[in-house]
């Protein structure tokens, strides 16, 4: 218990409720005073490349009715979901496998350590060029981006179990399959989890990418089709969108990831 | 340099005396001086047990110390022992100035405290030293606070190391040395700023019988060269009777001083002290006035 | 008695002053980290060779091609100068992320209202693939070094703020109680105790932030593909020259790996002390 440096922090005097409105004032403030610089920065500049903060708000709510918006996410979201289905699928038995056998862990150390560092974006155009403008493309750069860190963490969460626990284990006769499954993934769920968390953050990292450099199959059309037409609005509005869908989706798995550790 | 070594420091202890503190040195238990150093006058103080940013529920509020008072001579040195969670701590904290009081006042020297002051240094009982700075430069920290210049401080920590027998150690890292050279440490760093009072919290609570043992023999090597009035918190009733002149008995939650048991054994003290009739029958009635109380609540 | 007792409080290493404190810490991480990575990367090398010939695909290249070809390239002036420029921008937009990222974050981790009101945007953009922003800094900068400039920015930035938040919000209270109860003024506390304190975690945000910044620079000339070694990159994709194209990504690999070896390098100089007889 700390009620360090007391005097210092003295008499805030706001209380509870007072706390709870700066929450959200603050914030709120913030986001006018940025809007309120944005719209005269737009003012000054005078480019067809550029819209109010209003006219982007006002496209925003028109693309929410728009099917066509609609289409393209989708079509994006199904490359997403399969890349990232298989990045996991490979990715944690893989993980597994390296936290589990000391020898194996040891040589593919360096490996991971750069996979980490790298910008997969730059194996992007030899994908490009082994499969062509194609989805399939599409979904290898999409796993590529999300494998690392679907394995890092996994092999981690191997890595972290207790040696007592081994021991123990061990110790009651236990079989290879037995301590996995005892031991080993019960030990590594949390770990395993938060591997899919980010794993699936780098594949919408991927995703995104692919589609607004190289192969431009769903958000990647509309974005070219709102630039070539001088849709301003239009645009900032449905980067907005992705950012709010990129948001829900993980928000979503973080919830998922904290049910999984009051479990 | 022999292996013992807190010989030389002795000495030192006596030189270093001479330069800390004038009022004092006129004798350990002396109250010269208008009144009382420390006045702890009727101080309450009460907690909301919460998170950090002070949000909690005012019906669960702590009353940490109740309507407490007591004075603490002049080159005194008084302990306080209770059960867990009494406020023991709160109140040190308080007289350091590093607390605020809800009710009461604290008067150190007739004059009201509103703050960490110079007069007064803490040791702290996880020695809290600055884990990038050396042995040295930690002593030193509260003059390079006060802008002292860099040679003057660090001849001044290197004495205080000697006497606190870390001479060698000068550049270690606080990292590099166990717990009980980190206490001492902290007891040098105290020093340094030539208080006129040293408040010590558990100052040996976290170390090892052994090392406790010793510090203890330490600090009242350390205190008879200086005569500082000194505030002493502790869990051990026998630490308490060996080092003071008198100890606060402290009830359990809310807190307030029960009984002062005066301790008049003879000083310099000494180990043998321990298996005097004087000091067992000490032992027994502090103990009694202890069993008596209830230790704190679950949810401390 | 007080010979054992002397005896068992010594600890084994000897005094180290504060000069050779880095060089040893510094020494440690050359001898552990750098040489497993070049050793790593060397049998890579030799790998790839192997799979390569093995293959035999139009699209993987051997990696004696490649090792050709990135001679070639760097004897390219125009290549080298593109390089380079690329490499200059990403330290540039690494330094801005840098000092508005830590500045933030402090403002963040020391003071509830600028946390109040700046949290929420920080999560955000970590929520985010940076890379969606990529058309917004398009239209405000147009088909400039800028804008890559202001992508590296957005990616490494977040996450620097972030984690120097946390850094401060955790570093050890006792050590600000003892500190203060010396008397220090708030600013002394701040600049001689909290910083100091909170610098380990920060760095290891300038780590997390030097992967992100590459990659920020990677993205943002491939799409913003006019400037820099992105438009190489373009170029040879559009010529189908896979060689080329590895070249490229090689050069990044090796990029991306000396900075981030140059950030820890960093880490251990400004704090030897927390790697003093430990591995990290």
């Amino acid at each position: 218990m700390s009620y360090s440096v007391e005097s210092r922090h003295a008499g805030s005097g706001v209380g509870r409720v007072g706390h709870a409105l700066l929450r959200v004032a603050l914030p709120a403030v913030v986001l006018v005073i940025v809007c309120l610089v944005w719209n005269w920065y737009v003012g000054t500049k005078h480019s067809f490349y550029l819209a109010t903060a209003g006219a982007i708000f006002r496209a925003f709510i028109s693309e929410l009715g728009d099917a066509a918006v609609w289409r393209a996410l989708w079509t994006s979201d199904i490359s997403l979901l399969v890349g990232f289905a298989i990045a996991v699928a490979i990715g944690v038995p893989l993980g597994l496998v390296i936290g589990r056998i000391k020898r194996v862990d040891r040589l593919l150390a360096p490996y991971l350590q750069i996979a980490l560092v790298t910008p997969m974006a730059v194996l992007m155009p030899i994908v490009l060029v082994a499969l062509g403008l194609s989805r399939t493309a599409q979904i290898v750069v999409v796993v590529l981006f999300a494998l690392p860190f679907v394995v890092v963490p996994t092999r981690g969460g191997v890595v972290t179990i207790p040696g007592d626990w081994l021991d123990m284990a061990s110790s009651y006769g236990a079989r290879e399959l037995q301590v996995w499954r005892l031991v080993l993934l019960p030990g590594a769920t949390h770990a395993i989890v938060n591997g899919l968390r980010l794993g699936f953050a780098h594949a919408l990292t991927g995703e995104i990418t692919v589609e607004l450099s190289l192969i431009a199959i769903g958000i990647g059309q509309l974005i070219i089709r709102y630039q070539s037409h001088y849709q301003a609005a239009a645009l900032f509005a449905f980067v907005l969108l992705i950012s709010i869908q990129s948001i829900v989706a993980m928000g979503l798995l973080s919830l998922i990831q904290r049910k999984v550790r009051r479990a | 340099m022999s292996s013992f070594a807190w010989q030389p420091g002795e000495t030192k202890a006596r030189e270093l005396s001479k330069t800390m503190n004038p009022t004092t040195q006129a004798g350990v238990s002396a109250s010269i001086g208008t009144g009382p150093h420390i006045d702890v006058n009727r101080v309450s103080k009460s907690f909301r047990p919460s998170g950090a940013n002070g949000r909690g529920d005012d019906a669960r509020s702590v009353v940490a110390l109740q309507d407490t008072s007591f004075e603490v001579g002049r080159g005194e040195f008084v302990s306080v022992v209770g059960p867990s969670g009494c406020g023991k701590t709160t109140l040190l904290r308080m007289i350091a100035g590093l607390s605020s009081v809800d009710a009461g006042h604290i008067f150190v020297d007739s004059k009201r405290i509103s703050g960490p002051g110079p007069d007064r240094a803490v040791v702290f009982q996880h020695a809290s030293l600055l884990p990038w700075a050396s042995v040295v430069d930690n002593i030193a920290f509260g003059l390079r606070l006060r802008k002292i210049p860099k040679s003057e401080r660090t001849t001044k920590a290197c004495e205080l190391a000697a006497l606190v027998g870390l001479s060698g150690f000068e550049s270690h890292l606080p990292g590099q040395l166990s717990g009980g050279m980190q206490q001492r440490v902290g007891l040098a760093r105290a020093l340094a700023v030539d208080p006129q009072i040293l408040l010590l919290d558990e100052p040996f609570g976290a170390l090892d019988e052994i090392t406790r043992r010793l510090m203890q023999d330490e600090l009242l090597r350390i205190w008879s060269g200086t005569g500082l009035t000194s505030v002493l918190i502790t869990h051990s009733v026998d630490e308490a009777i060996l080092l003071s002149d008198r100890i606060l008995v402290m009830s359990g939650r809310p807190g307030r001083v029960i009984e002062e048991v005066p301790v008049t054994m003879r000083r310099p003290r000494e180990r043998g002290m321990e298996r005097t009739p004087e000091f067992v029958d000490l032992r027994e009635h502090v103990w009694e006035l202890l069993s008596g109380q209830p230790a704190a609540q679950a949810n401390d | 008695m007080t010979e054992t007792a002397t005896r068992r409080t010594t600890p084994a290493p000897p005094a180290t002053g504060g000069r050779r404190r880095w060089i040893s810490a510094l020494g440690e991480f050359v001898r552990t980290d750098v040489l497993a990575t070049i050793v790593g990367l060397v049998a890579a090398a030799l790998a790839w060779q192997l799979i390569a010939l093995a293959a035999g695909a139009s699209w993987l290249p051997t990696f004696d091609t490649i090792a050709r070809r990135i001679g070639d390239l760097l004897d390219d002036g125009k290549f080298r100068s593109e390089l380079v420029h690329s490499v200059l921008s990403m330290l540039i937009g690494f330094a801005l992320a840098v000092v508005v990222g830590v500045a933030v974050g402090m403002a963040m981790g020391m003071s509830t209202l600028a946390r109040y009101a700046f949290s929420i945007y920080v999560d955000v953009l970590l929520f985010i693939p940076p890379v969606v922003v990529t058309p917004v800094f398009f239209a405000i900068f147009g088909l400039s070094n800028s804008a890559v400039l202001a992508v590296i920015f957005i990616f490494a930035a977040p996450i620097i703020a972030a984690t120097t938040k946390a850094a401060l919000m955790n570093i050890d209270r006792d050590i600000v109680d003892a500190a203060s109860s010396f008397g220090a003024s708030r600013w002394q506390l701040a600049r001689l105790v909290v910083f100091r304190a909170a610098l380990p975690m920060i760095f290891t945000g300038l780590h997390l932030g030097i992967g992100r910044a590459v990659k920020g620079m990677i993205i943002g000339q491939l799409i913003i593909a006019v400037v820099g070694i992105g438009a190489y990159e373009a170029r040879f994709e559009q010529a189908f020259d896979s060689a080329g194209l590895w070249s490229i990504a090689v050069l990044v690999v090796v990029v991306a790996v000396v900075f981030s070896w140059g950030v820890q390098f960093a880490d251990r100089v400004v704090n030897a002390w927390a790697y003093v007889g430990r591995r990290q």
